[in-house]
């Protein structure tokens, strides 16, 4: 990364890279030889102003083996592994011989099943409409 | 004050219509039978006072952001852990309770448990 300042106004007066930022009609522009500029304001490259995503400060971490080790089925083929940090596994066997586990976990109690969420869902559709059945009658009932 | 009870349409309506039907024809089975006498003991609470702690009534937040009215939840059954409960709301009219679904039997650890296992997140590659 690289700065050139012109002292000359009609020069421009920084350069970064391949962009030049100029002075114009509006204020500050930055050009670039192979990015058209909008002069109608629609689009621009500011220098001063970074529209760039930044990157995220937190770097993504790799998938890293922590163990590996052989190991034997048992009589009723069953495989033990170590120090499982997971209860439920969803197990995939592969046309190669291969199997890959994959950790779950288990919904939350709290969770609707998605059939009272659809009832519900157009319950409270009609009920805003200010649609509900009569009022019931529980006195045949108790 | 006691509420109208209504029921949301048109499941909760129609859910109604045939189990009250159906008990006074004394055409309920076992299971439904069950199911009949506990809401309509819930209903009884529901209609005379919402927040009786039999119901342990309680705001749902999450729904109640999601449908822009207050849904509350209560439980047909006492110091049952797989207990079931219906889903209501104040309304349509001053005074009213629409009951807007009924879950009579959540799926527990010994229910259907393993069906209802998700996939966890991975961690990021």
């Amino acid at each position: 990364m690289y700065w050139v300042k012109f002292d000359d106004d009609t020069q421009p007066i920084r350069q970064h890279n391949d962009f030049r930022l100029v002075k114009a009609a509006g204020g500050l522009t930055a050009t670039h030889p192979k990015r058209p500029v909008d002069k109608r304001g629609k689009s621009h490259y500011l220098l001063i102003m970074n529209t760039a995503t930044l990157k995220s400060t937190t770097a993504r971490k790799g998938i890293s083996i922590l163990r590996d080790y052989d190991t034997a089925a048992d009589a009723k083929n069953r495989v033990s592994l170590r120090g499982a940090k997971a209860k439920y596994f969803h197990v995939k066997e592969l046309s190669n011989g291969s199997y890959v586990l994959e950790p779950r976990v288990l919904v939350s109690p709290d969770a609707i099943p998605a059939r009272t969420l659809k009832m519900l869902n157009r319950s409270v559709v009609q009920l805003k409409k200010g649609k509900a059945s009569a009022p019931i009658d529980l006195s045949p009932f108790i | 004050m006691v509420f109208k009870i209504r029921m949301g349409q048109p499941e909760m309506e129609a859910l109604w219509l045939d189990l009250s039907t159906r008990k006074l024809r004394g055409g309920l089975d076992k299971d439904e039978e069950k199911l009949f006498k506990k809401l309509v003991k819930a209903l009884g609470f529901l209609s005379s006072n919402p927040k009786h702690n039999s119901l342990a009534s309680h705001e749902i937040t999450e729904l109640s952001r999601k449908y822009g009215i207050r849904i509350f939840q209560s439980y047909l059954e006492n110091n049952t852990p797989g207990a079931g409960r219906i889903f209501w709301a104040y309304g349509p009219e001053q005074g009213d309770i629409t009951v807007l679904a009924i879950e009579p039997h959540p799926e527990d650890k010994k229910r259907g448990a393993y069906e209802r296992i998700k996939l966890s997140s991975l961690p990021p590659a």
